[in-house]
């Protein structure tokens, strides 16, 4: 990738490790080379991705790359368990994004910050989305042994909870 | 987290986590452009989308290498940890890439040093 600065080709590190930080014991320490590792990791991810969903987009004339054509990339690379909580939250994202103007200022009173309502599935590692174990091995391969991330594992979820309960 | 009725303070403290949380979407937006025909447009659902992956997809590559690090009784986690937890996690497309590159780090950095000598 010639005449890309760095900075353009990955991701800061400081905010990667903060990510990193977040999962591991208070006491760990993190290499440089496993920095680098997960940093250059992550720009094949979007690259990955990006380009599978700029494909269809192509195929289906169209300019803009959508979050329907992130997730349909992320499906088709069999990163399904992925797409299907992902759906949901865009689903969610947008239900709060068109909610009436009373009840989004009724909510930022309270201390709601209802412009992004986070999916609650947190799991033993506590990840913000998806709720199961990373650990049961090949996860990600599109084989039938592998553990189903398409089940029933998305909790319950009612933005609007908060101010159900103040009502009452 | 406290409830503040009608203050600012829980917004910000909503903001701060949300970076702590996320990867800066002007550096997912720069490089997912990269990939991208200079003609197309990404939209601000598409980046923040991708936003949440990468930093889940961080998540699990570090809890894998970190969970890989306790059995063993290390204090820290380097960058044959994170090629084991890629491929554990299946990834073994970025794994081998990445176990390539580290060596050749290495042999660089051991070529430089006996320069030096």
């Amino acid at each position: 990738m010639a005449g890309v600065r760095e900075q353009d080709q990955y991701m800061p590190i400081a905010n990667v490790i903060r990510i990193m930080r977040r999962i591991l014991p208070a006491h760990a320490k993190i290499s440089d080379d496993a920095k680098e590792t997960i940093q250059e990791c992550v720009s094949e991810y979007i690259s990955f991705i990006t380009a599978e969903a700029n494909e269809r987009c192509q195929r289906e004339q169209r300019k803009t790359v959508t979050a329907e054509d992130v997730l349909w990339a992320m499906e088709k690379l069999g990163f399904d368990n992925y797409a299907h909580p992902l759906s949901l939250y865009l689903h969610r994202y947008r239900e709060s994004e068109g909610e009436p103007a009373s009840v989004r200022r009724a909510s930022s009173a309270m201390g709601i910050n209802n412009n992004m309502v986070h999916p609650p599935y947190i799991n033993s590692h506590g990840f913000g989305m998806f709720d199961f174990d990373p650990s049961s091995q090949g996860f990600y391969r599109d084989d039938h042994n592998a553990a189903s991330g398409s089940g029933g594992f998305v909790a319950p979820f009612d933005p609007y909870a908060n101010i159900k309960r103040d009502a009452l | 987290m406290e409830d503040s009725i009608g203050g600012s303070s829980s917004n910000d403290n909503n903001i701060i986590k949300e970076q702590d949380r996320l990867l800066p979407i002007a550096n997912v937006g720069r490089l997912m452009k990269q990939i991208l025909p200079q003609n197309a447009k990404i939209s601000k659902e598409a980046k923040e989308t991708m936003q949440e992956c990468v930093s889940e997809f961080i998540s699990f590559v570090t809890s894998e290498a970190s969970e890989k690090c306790r059995k063993e009784r290390r204090k820290t986690v380097n960058g044959d940890d994170i090629c084991w937890a890629l491929a554990t996690l299946g990834f073994d497309d970025y794994a081998e890439p990445m176990r390539r590159k580290s060596r050749t780090k290495i042999q660089e950095a051991s070529t430089n040093q006996n320069d030096l000598c």
